[in-house]
């Protein structure tokens, strides 16, 4: 034993994912775009806002999912190496090369 | 597709603004996930196959959040500036709108700017019915010209707003390799300026108001702050601006080309004086014209010191001499302006006088106007000496005082300098060319330029107009004035077109002794004294300007070295 610091801390970052993804789920910045559209009728640029938006809730949407999917691994990972020892002391020790930045 | 009238006034710039604020939050909001990515970084010292597959899937999740916080920002950035300039376009479309309203024009949805009211009365002479109808036109061009700059910058917004929001559509505002969101958000913000736009090529003094119309006003500070060679000398833009452009380029020219010239004395200190050797030779020119240089800019930095002058052209161009416009008194709002051209060996270097004598005129012209019960009314004086006047060394060239190239030349630069008084103002004033010697030569030439705006001109010593024909000048009949000095040689010359002294349709001015009012005025004689303080030729060049020329003295001092037209028992049937 004596990983448990390590495993709080997966589920602390795995927290950390989804506070972010929360809030990034939320913004208001495709529709913030959008209100200059009608500002400036029969301007090319008009019609680009709308594809500007539309192209960031996408990306919302994807960055969201792929948040998502990590705070996932994260507790995924957390939930074995709190049942399998074994496992928890092969991941954590000895400290690796390939760390989460 | 370029936009139409109708949709540009329909431009608001208010949603811009609302639009900047929710970015503005949103991109905080972003950008404070930072601490969130920090603590999404698992533990140190996890390894292993989950371990790497984090790791991967966290750098895609960072990656792809810097990317959406640049692209925010450069999207804030181009709204904050569209916005901006939006408002522009918005004080363009109510500037061509209150400008076609106060002159009796109609913009039609598709731009078209027509005359409805047209002439309102009927005129005496076909001249002066032409005048008119020509002075409408100026109206409508002006007009037209408004609307035309107000589209212009509308599709300017619009070109750089597309090319920003494309890169953001594109995904080429940043890809990832920022090393934190603080600063994916400053290089996004990098990314998402428009441009600044600039004067329009080539364009007439009612064209360049349209664009400084256009402006915002920190639009407008930023050409002051970062483009002053944009407006010092361009016509049609207010006076006040093209002041404070000019006092800065004339502090910096001053400042570079007295570095300059110390560098140069320190490079023929080192060097043996050879007059064969051409790298000796080119520094001693350019020691020369640089001493030059800073001649006329001694003057105008002298002149600039005096109260209420302003310095409204400041030209170095390599090649010619220096050229340069000051007023006495401020040009966008006073109700009478006068512009005095210069003739013969007038320089900057050396036009101080004639700055005290337009100082002098315009306080003459103010004591007119007292005379007449007017005390609120405002005069600006202009010394405009914004052409190759010829000097007594000149060859057979084009500036040469025996070819009209220099006058015919200027007097185009001139007629554009009358018409950007006119146009970059709200209400014309009321409006006096003045010329001397070949500057009234210059000013003839000026005057044949149609849409000048110009009431009334004042000619003296003159080797002629340009013509022969009064007719020619496009100014209202009998606004034309003459005044000859005895023992003025130049002014009986008749070198370009016909001894003013002789010509028809022109009103004459006493140069010599008057008393008016029980005030005496001091007669003139010879070619340059005019001007002198409480002379009847000066007196009477103030009743003009004043705009109450019936008060002048008349007379037509002719000699015997004038055209014999001119002299009051020439014979009538023998024309003239």
């Amino acid at each position: 034993m004596g990983y448990e610091v390590q495993i709080e801390d997966l589920r602390s970052s795995a927290q950390a994912a989804r506070d972010a993804l929360d809030v990034v789920e939320d913004t208001k910045a495709p529709d913030d775009l959008r209100g200059i559209a009608a500002a400036i009728p029969g301007a090319s640029a008009a019609s680009l806002v709308e594809t500007v938006a539309t192209g960031w809730e996408a990306d919302v949407r994807s960055w969201v999912r792929g948040a998502r999917r990590y705070a996932e691994g994260l507790e995924s990972a957390a939930t074995q190496y709190e049942t399998d020892d074994a496992a928890a002391r092969a991941a954590f020790t000895p400290a690796g090369p390939n760390q989460p930045r | 597709m370029s936009l139409t009238w109708g949709q540009v006034k329909q431009w608001r710039a208010a949603p811009f603004t609302t639009a900047e604020e929710a970015l503005t939050t949103s991109r905080r909001t972003l950008t404070d996930r930072a601490d969130d990515l920090r603590t999404m970084a698992g533990p140190a010292r996890w390894t292993g196959s989950a371990a790497s597959t984090a790791s991967t899937r966290l750098r895609r999740v960072t990656d792809d959040l810097e990317i959406l916080v640049a692209e925010v920002s450069a999207a804030r950035r181009a709204v904050i500036e569209a916005g901006d300039a939006v408002t522009g376009v918005e004080h363009a479309v109510d500037a061509a709108v209150e400008y076609a309203s106060a002159h009796g024009l109609t913009i039609s949805a598709d731009g078209t700017v027509s005359d409805e009211a047209g002439l309102q009365m009927c005129y005496a002479t076909e001249h002066d019915e032409q005048v008119a109808r020509q002075e409408r036109q100026v109206l409508v061009d002006e007009c037209v010209a408004r609307v035309e700059q107000a589209l212009r910058k509308a599709n300017d917004v619009d070109v750089d707003l597309v090319a920003v929001l494309t890169s953001v559509r594109d995904g080429t505002i940043a890809d990832g390799s920022d090393l934190s969101l603080d600063e994916a958000a400053r290089d996004g913000d990098a990314a998402g300026h428009l441009s600044l736009l600039g004067p329009p090529s080539g364009g007439t003094p009612a064209d360049n108001t349209g664009w400084w119309e256009s402006l915002s006003p920190e639009e407008q500070q930023r050409v002051l702050d970062e483009h002053p060679d944009w407006v010092g000398n361009l016509d049609g833009i207010p006076m006040g601006v093209r002041d404070e452009a000019n006092r800065t380029r004339l502090e910096e020219t001053a400042t570079e080309l007295r570095d300059r010239q110390q560098d140069i004395e320190d490079e023929l200190a080192a060097m043996d004086p050879d007059p064969y050797d051409p790298e000796y030779l080119a520094l001693l020119a350019e020691a020369q014209t640089i001493r030059e240089q800073l001649g006329a800019i001694g003057t105008l930095e002298e002149t600039l010191d005096k109260p209420d002058t302003h310095l409204l052209v400041f030209d170095l161009t390599p090649g010619q001499r220096p050229q340069a416009a000051v007023s006495i008194g401020d040009v966008d709002t006073a109700d009478h302006v006068g512009v005095f051209t210069p003739g013969l060996t007038s320089t900057v270097e050396g036009m101080g006088g004639y700055v005290n004598d337009m100082a002098d005129l315009r306080d003459a012209t103010l004591d007119q106007l007292a005379r007449n019960g007017d005390f609120d009314s405002t005069v600006a004086t202009v010394v405009w000496l914004d052409y190759q006047a010829p000097q007594w060394g000149s060859t057979f060239s084009g500036d040469s005082v025996a070819l009209s190239g220099a006058a015919e030349d200027g007097g185009a630069s001139l007629a554009d300098f009358y018409r950007g008084i006119n146009s970059s103002r709200a209400t014309d004033p009321d409006l006096t060319a003045l010329g001397h010697s070949y500057g009234s030569t210059t000013t003839g030439y000026g005057l044949q330029h149609e849409g000048t705006g110009v009431d009334r001109a004042v000619f003296f010593g003159s080797p002629g107009l340009g013509t022969s024909d009064v007719d020619d000048l496009d100014i209202p009949s009998g606004s034309a004035y003459y005044a000859e000095a005895k023992w003025d040689g130049v002014g009986d010359l008749g070198r370009f077109g016909i001894d003013p002294s002789a010509m028809d349709g022109i009103n004459h001015l006493e140069t010599g002794d008057a008393t008016v009012d029980g005030q005496d005025y001091a007669g003139v004689s010879g070619h340059s004294s005019y001007l002198e303080q409480h002379s009847t030729s000066q007196y009477n060049m103030a009743t003009v300007v004043s705009g109450h020329p019936q008060d002048a003295v008349e007379g037509n001092n002719t000699g015997i070295t004038d055209d014999p037209r001119a002299w009051d028992w020439w014979p009538s049937w023998l024309g003239g």
